[in-house]
């Protein structure tokens, strides 16, 4: 890349007040995630019994008020968001890597047995119903379920349609000339498609992956609310299941749900927002008329 | 012309011994599909045969819906043949083994039309350099590389820096050379050029086709060229030794010869009717009848009898009824029926004789 | 100003503004007087400005251009003034004083809509009174007059070849019969079969209507069939101008020359033709003679300014006539 990586971001910062938004959002989400919940006191770890008194709504100790069982909302929400963040990434992460793969092979080799195969596979996935296999499998798994353990099964239905609009976009990307030149300059497949086709699919790329954290957060909290995932362990779904089990607003205690979803409400916010500004600052056309007015800007000194 | 059938050694070129054929294409078509749901099928390439010899320029010459895209994707592998099959220095091309498929993208080297869609715009050009070097065993080491790229970019006439910059910063026409030097890195056998000089302003055509042909006579270096533009294929020929030229018209040979005799001495109606179509620079020298209106292209591949005959002036019946075979007439083959000797064709004749 | 003249562009300048401070010369000093009802060419290689001067013309440059000068059209009854047109008065004179045919029109035909379809729209988005019966009429005889099957009509664009779209193209442009109409290279990227077609087609109707027609190409030899008078431009200056027969026989820049001189010629036998020009460098010149640095006559002069020869109608901006 002929700008640096702080040139790239601070054009983003001052051109895209999408960015701007979200990625302040984020990074503020992001320490109480993964810095502040560090301080949580050892009762505030999993949801259970507390120290602090029953249901008291916010004060100055208790900032997002207490649960029916005296623990810290607060504490309890910042580890809810550190664990529903790691499933959400982890499970982006994973579904792209498998949808890239799957996808750039099957476009790439379209016209070969190989290719019809993978395209068999990822239709078969897309067709297959993802809420009752996910529900299944979830409580078949019940006692070993973890973040992690989410995030894999959330994956293996995440990747399918993504991977046939990679497909798809391969395909398209084939039918270019420099694929061509690329070939016939004796490129590997693998080089072939760091060069050549990356810089298209990026974008798409980059939306996929947080288009499907916030997919995952949200599957997270149906399959919580199902009752089908280890309840002890603070995430944004369990938090809204015990909220509405203990039926806190009907008791009139509005805090535990409404700091729960203003929180989900920013996260999800936030990385659409910055989603879609890093999509639209890596867009192919905007990227060329960047760099070429660079070049020109730079020749004219 | 006898074909050899030789032992296949897919060595270094200079190994290969001369008058071979580099190239063969024996009685290939391909069939597409037209249309999405009730589409008819039409053969964009139907039954072509012809030969390359090993250091020689081939022109293949035609209007677009000719088939002579369709052809260069066949021989570039981009496209399987339906039927028919291509052979390079004697091997049949879709039955290469891995290592011989690694040759073949060495040793046959593609010039495209649009030069801007040629290189990748995110990538820098040097980079396409270094990996024809590195890739194709060529050198490794840095300094020879350099040397290297310095050598062809001299070959090509290019005298500025390359180093780092993107394909924006040229223009068409140095594209296409660098386009050109990259082919050469690899040191080819072959080069396609397809329609390589049509995008470039025709005043900077003749530097780009000075250099093919410069490339052909130094290096024996066997081009396909092919264009639309009899005056780009006459310049070629004129300034080569050993030239072919082949005429397409909707999918099949219309007429094919050795060195100027075509162009001299236009046999069959098309290629004299491409030849009339050449503006001439000269402001007296105006064009003076006019053509026949086409009719859908689709059609006339279609056409049971000879696929020009709804445009031909001398169209007779035989024509819409049969297609003709290629007839021997001195230096050249002719796909006419004004040809056969068979044919009653007094009517035609008086109107080529009145047309000369 | 002479009643024959139907477009004066006097001291025409355009800039490409990149920033603030920079920018791209495309237009330097344009000074041209175009009489009615000729086809006048405009020649050079691409980055001449050629293109840019049409975007001027027909008003449909982007907002990134600066224009400075004056450009004026004149018809019968009034002068307009086309720099100082608001939009809506663009909107109004467009299909009826001027057309355009951009470069590759041909491939931005609308591939879902029927041909009679986009004829209909287009004539109707401009006059709004037309009847429906009469249109298709008009449009039948327009397409049986340029050899086109009336069963085309109801073809999808996609249907039809290159060539084909070209002419349906150009009878878009011409069927409202307006006064001056532009064409952006209408022959690239056709055979010569084609473009030989396009070409009689063009004579034809400049034949039967009587217009101006301002035709852009880099291809000389379309000029030379074609064009009435011819002026070449080179990196946004005019330095030749003349009429077609004048500039073929007689053409007095080196660069015209170049230009005339690499058109191959079959069954002649001129043998390698040499390019008379040096290769392309990126150097920009500031001062003198734009062509200086490609030069084979360049002399020490060349860098401070540029002698402009006139002899009747033929102009030239080269200093080896400065002591004619």
């Amino acid at each position: 890349m002929r700008n640096s990586f702080l040139d790239n971001i601070s054009d983003l910062l001052l051109n895209y007040p999408s960015f701007t938004f979200g990625i302040i959002v984020l990074i503020i989400l992001l320490l109480l995630g993964f810095g502040i919940s560090n301080f949580a006191p050892s009762s505030d770890l999993l949801w259970g019994m507390g120290n602090a008194p029953y249901s008291i709504p916010p004060t100055f100790n208790y900032p997002f008020g207490t649960t029916t069982n005296g623990q810290s909302i607060f504490w309890l929400l910042t580890i809810a968001i550190k664990n529903s963040m790691i499933l959400g990434f982890l499970t982006g992460a994973i579904s792209v890597a498998i949808a890239t793969i799957m996808g750039f092979l099957a476009g790439r080799f379209s016209n070969g047995i190989l290719g019809d195969l993978l395209n068999m596979i990822i239709d078969s996935f897309c067709v297959i119903p993802g809420l009752p296999v996910l529900l299944v499998l979830a409580f078949a798994l019940k006692g070993y379920i973890t973040v992690v353990t989410i995030s894999l099964i959330l994956s293996i239905f995440g990747w399918a349609w993504p991977s046939k609009q990679m497909r798809t976009m391969v395909m398209n990307l084939n039918q270019k000339q420099f694929i061509m030149t690329s070939k016939f300059s004796g490129l590997s497949t693998w080089e072939m498609f760091l060069h050549d086709y990356l810089p298209y699919i990026l974008p798409w790329l980059l939306i996929q992956f947080l288009g499907l954290v916030n997919w995952a957060i949200g599957m997270e909290v149906t399959i919580a609310i199902f009752g089908i995932t280890n309840l002890s362990i603070p995430t944004i779904g369990t938090s809204i299941y015990w909220a509405y089990t203990y039926q806190t607003l009907l008791l009139g205690q509005w805090w535990w749900m409404t700091f729960t979803l203003i929180l989900t409400i920013f996260l999800m916010l936030s990385i659409y927002n910055v989603s879609i500004s890093i999509s639209s600052y890596l867009n192919p056309r905007t990227r060329l008329i960047r760099i070429q007015k660079s070049v020109i800007l730079g020749e004219s000194k | 012309m006898i074909m050899k059938l030789n032992v296949i050694c897919m060595s270094h070129t200079k190994e290969v011994k001369e008058m071979e054929n580099l190239l063969e294409i024996i009685n290939v078509s391909k069939q597409f599909r037209s249309g999405l749901y009730l589409g008819t099928n039409f053969k964009a390439v139907d039954n072509v045969s012809f030969n390359l010899e090993n250091g020689e320029i081939l022109l293949l010459v035609g209007e677009s819906g000719c088939g002579k895209t369709t052809l260069s994707n066949l021989i570039l592998g981009i496209l399987k043949p339906s039927s028919g099959f291509i052979k390079y220095k004697g091997k049949i091309t879709s039955k290469f083994r891995r290592n011989e498929k690694r040759s073949f993208i060495r040793e046959v080297q593609p010039i495209f039309q649009d030069p801007y869609s040629t290189f990748n715009p995110f990538v820098r050009i040097d980079y396409y350099f270094e990996e024809v070097c590195s890739n194709f065993g060529i050198t490794r080491s840095k300094s020879e590389i350099e040397q290297k790229i310095n050598e062809v970019l001299n070959q090509v006439k290019i005298d500025t820096e390359i180093k780092g910059k993107f394909v924006h910063q040229f223009s068409g026409g140095q594209i296409q050379r660098l386009s050109i030097a990259r082919a050469l890195l690899a040191n080819p056998s072959l080069l396609i050029a397809d329609e390589a000089v049509t995008m470039i302003d025709a005043s900077l055509r003749v530097g780009i086709l000075n250099i093919l042909s410069d490339l052909n006579k130094l290096l024996n270096l066997a081009i396909l060229f092919i264009t639309h533009d009899l005056s780009v294929g006459y310049y070629m020929v004129e300034l080569s030794e050993r030239t072919k030229t082949v005429v397409m018209y909707r999918g099949t040979i219309v007429e094919e010869a050795t060195g100027e005799n075509l162009f001299l001495n236009p046999l069959h109606p098309y290629t004299r009717q491409l030849i009339e179509s050449v503006p001439s620079v000269d402001p007296n020298k105006k064009w003076h009848s006019a053509m026949k209106h086409a009719v859908l292209e689709l059609e006339e591949f279609n056409l049971k009898g000879c696929k020009y005959s709804k445009r031909c002036p001398f169209a007779m019946k035989i024509c819409e009824e049969k297609e003709p075979n290629l007839f021997s007439v001195e230096h050249s083959r002719v796909r006419c029926w004004l040809y056969s000797d068979t044919v009653d064709k007094s009517i035609a004749l008086n109107k080529l004789k009145k047309n000369q | 100003m002479n009643v024959e003249n139907i477009i004066k562009i006097e001291h025409l300048r355009a800039i490409y503004k990149i920033s603030k401070t920079s920018g791209i010369n495309a237009l330097d000093d344009i000074n041209i007087e175009m009489k009615k009802g000729q086809i006048i060419g405009i020649a050079g290689e691409s980055g001449s400005g050629k293109t840019s001067l049409l975007k001027v013309l027909t008003h449909s440059f982007p907002p990134s251009m600066e224009i400075k000068g004056n450009v004026s059209i004149n018809l019968q009854d009034k002068s307009i003034n086309l720099l100082k047109l608001s939009d809506s008065q663009i909107q109004s004179l467009c299909w009826k004083v001027w057309s355009y045919v951009p470069q590759a029109a041909m491939n931005s035909l609308n591939p879902m809509a029927k041909i009679k379809d986009i004829f209909w729209e287009t004539l109707e988005s401009h006059d709004k009174t037309i009847n429906s019966y009469e249109l298709e009429k008009q449009i039948e005889n327009a397409f049986e007059k340029v050899g086109l099957s009336k069963k085309f009509l109801n073809f999808y664009s996609n249907r039809l070849s290159g060539g084909m779209r070209q002419r349906v193209i150009i009878l878009l442009a011409t069927i409202s019969r307006p006064n001056i109409i532009y064409l952006d290279e209408p022959t690239t990227g056709l055979d010569l079969v084609t473009q030989r077609d396009v070409i009689q087609l063009l004579q034809s109707i400049h034949n039967e209507l009587n217009n101006t027609f301002i035709l852009v190409t880099h291809d000389i030899s379309i000029h030379a069939q074609i064009a009435d008078l011819v002026h070449v431009m080179y990196k946004g200056q005019i330095i030749e101008s003349a009429l077609t027969n004048e500039i073929f026989h007689n053409p007095l820049h080196p660069y015209t020359k170049n230009l005339i001189n690499s058109v191959p010629i079959i069954g002649e036998h001129r043998g390698k033709i040499e390019p008379g020009i040096k290769i392309l460098s990126t150097e920009m010149s500031a001062q003198g003679c734009k062509f200086k640095d490609r030069c084979q006559f360049a002399m020490p002069q060349c860098d401070k300014y540029v002698y402009t020869y006139r002899l009747n109608d033929h102009e030239v901006k080269c200093n080896l006539y400065e002591s004619h």
